[in-house]
């Protein structure tokens, strides 16, 4: 068990987070969603998730997989914002390539990767029920839908100046 | 619009829910306050007799449901299915966002049929800003009396708590979702007793979609008359659908059983969008058949539906213009499959895996007859030896598509 990979104030944000989950195991999804949602880079580190399973009395290889099951966590490092394209049904009669094509040609990295500046990740989604307005990409909590290549492009930019900071 | 109509729906868009006040005003809360006024089995009679079935898919028959959990001595959770994952589906998400206190109604009336002190809504990871609204719409119907102990005066104590999913499509079926609820990864489990003697950390567990829920108030006011004048003898009342892809007007609509899918496409929807063709129509999310157009006229029930062996699953209708081609399409279909499988059991970990490289081969015209063969064999394999519904259902796209568009191929 590593010890001291994590500051003081890392143990301090998870221990707050197991009693805001009653020390239950049973809540381990809510609070691998939660420590991963302090993280800037968006996953959930080694140390962490060994805390967390010596805290909770479970196996390691048990927190693995549930960190491993779930597309909304993550143990390896995304970027500061991460865009999703929904490459499902509706999105893909709506042509979803497009956006796709747009958003890598404007970031200049795959699907998969993250750009140098460690700004932007980018990945495919599945459905997240944003159909009424395909094609849709989500960025974090925000869902940007009817998009465009223009519009994309914009809405890069929008993040790349930081408004999105605060949110 | 024609022949949608607005009961189950017309509060969506149109009231504030920062507060219960116009929900009140709206007629919110009568169907709790009439159901008080009745004993729990003339409530769970109401609701068998409304013909309604689970709204999330499975259209397993709500109100039977609800008599076997009835059934059971023990206290029941209320556990609310919240976790629309199949592609082309977002009604729910509407529910959620545009009338949350339908929500907690209708599970707080389940709570009083079948008894039970406390209820679950398992939201998706996805709908974060739902889940907000529910968690604020949760204590405001608290504060209020409509939530809590003795409520509105009566002997009827029950609690909601919000649980977020993590990004597992899995989790939509009702054992996977008990898992992830109990912190462990979505996997379905075999049952050994029906969830409503064990379900959720092996309690009594009453599991319904979040339109069932939405549906059973109404039954209990007066627009209960309306609600069932529609709709046809086996498909009683209205189906909320998701409406989208290559149409002029995408959405949620609410529309009476009976009504066929031309109408629903070309009235409601307003027809295809630019003007273009009609090519097909996919029912019901991932796992749902493609209609070609000369099935356009088939009525939406689920009796037609079952006639041909379909299923209107979880009331989505997609709709794919002249521009899309079926095979790019089955990839699609079957990409989704391969991410969202859990693995557990081979038929369906492997079975959607060898589909989509036949899909690929027939995108790339380079399947022979014998690959459509195939593409039975294994789609007739996993119908039959899948774990759950996620593995029987996940060959629909490719074995409907290759039905009614082989000539295609030729």
């Amino acid at each position: 068990m590593s010890k001291n990979l994590l500051d003081v104030n890392e143990y301090e944000e998870i221990d707050n987070i197991l009693k805001k989950h009653d020390m239950s195991k049973h809540n381990l999804v809510g609070i691998l969603l939660d420590v991963q949602a302090i993280s800037p880079e968006h996953y959930i580190k080694k140390e962490q998730a060994e805390y967390i399973s010596n805290k909770l009395n479970i196996f390691l290889s048990n927190v693995y997989d549930v960190i491993t099951f779930y597309s909304a966590l993550s143990d390896k490092p995304k970027g500061k914002y991460v865009i999703q394209v929904c490459n499902s049904t509706c999105c893909r009669v709506m042509k979803y390539e497009k956006i796709k094509d747009a958003i890598e040609k404007e970031l200049k990295i795959g699907i998969g990767e993250i750009t140098s500046d460690g700004i932007f990740s980018f990945e495919y989604s599945s459905c997240f029920g944003a159909c009424d307005i395909s094609p849709a990409v989500r960025i974090g909590e925000n869902v940007y839908g009817n998009l465009d290549e223009t519009k994309i492009i914009n809405i890069i930019n929008d993040y790349r100046g930081g408004i999105w900071e605060k949110q | 619009m024609g022949k949608t109509v607005s009961i189950l729906t017309k509060n969506l868009k149109n009231i504030n829910v920062d507060t219960i006040d116009d929900y009140l005003s709206a007629g919110g809360y009568e169907g709790l306050k009439k159901t008080l006024s009745l004993t729990p089995l003339e409530v769970i009679e109401i609701v068998k007799d409304s013909g309604l079935r689970g709204r999330g898919g499975a259209a397993f028959p709500t109100g039977k449901k609800w008599e076997q959990a009835a059934r059971v001595k023990e206290d029941s959770y209320i556990l609310c299915n919240a976790d629309e994952g199949e592609p082309g589906t977002f009604k729910d998400r509407y529910f959620l966002e545009y009338d949350p206190y339908r929500v907690i109604e209708g599970m707080t009336i389940a709570a009083y049929a079948v008894g039970g002190r406390e209820g679950y809504i398992y939201i998706r990871e996805e709908y974060g800003k739902q889940k907000e609204i529910v968690l604020k719409a949760i204590d405001v119907a608290k504060a209020a009396g409509f939530l809590g102990d003795n409520i509105l005066g009566t002997e009827l104590c029950f609690n909601i708590k919000v649980i977020s999913g993590a990004g597992a499509f899995i989790c939509g079926e009702t054992t996977a979702l008990i898992q992830s609820i109990e912190g462990g990864g979505g996997r379905p489990k075999i049952k050994f007793k029906r969830t409503a003697e064990s379900g959720l950390f092996g309690k009594p567990t009453l599991a319904n979609n979040i339109e069932s829920y939405c549906v059973v108030p109404t039954l209990f006011t007066k627009d209960a008359q309306e609600y069932l004048s529609h709709g046809t003898e086996k498909s009683k009342g209205t189906k909320v659908i998701s409406l989208c892809g290559n149409v002029e007007y995408p959405g949620v609509y609410e529309v009476p059983f009976g009504i066929t899918l031309r109408e629903i496409i070309y009235e409601a929807g307003g027809g295809i969008k630019d003007g273009r063709d009609f090519k097909f129509a996919q029912i019901g999310g991932a796992s749902g058949p493609l209609i070609p157009k000369s099935m356009l006229d088939i009525p939406y029930t689920y009796e037609d539906f079952s006639k041909e062996k379909y299923s209107i699953g979880s009331g989505a209708v997609l709709v794919a213009d002249d521009t899309n081609s079926v095979a790019d399409f089955m990839v699609t279909v079957q990409e989704f499959f391969v991410h969202e499988s859990c693995g557990k059991c081979t038929p369906c970990r492997e079975g959607n895996r060898q589909l989509l490289k036949l899909a690929h081969k027939i995108a790339d015209k380079k399947a022979t007859v014998e690959d459509f063969i195939t593409v039975k064999r294994i789609a007739n394999v996993m119908d039959k030896c899948s774990f759950c519904g996620l593995g029987t259902a996940a060959p629909t796209v490719m074995v409907t598509a290759i039905q009614h568009f082989y000539d295609m191929y030729n």
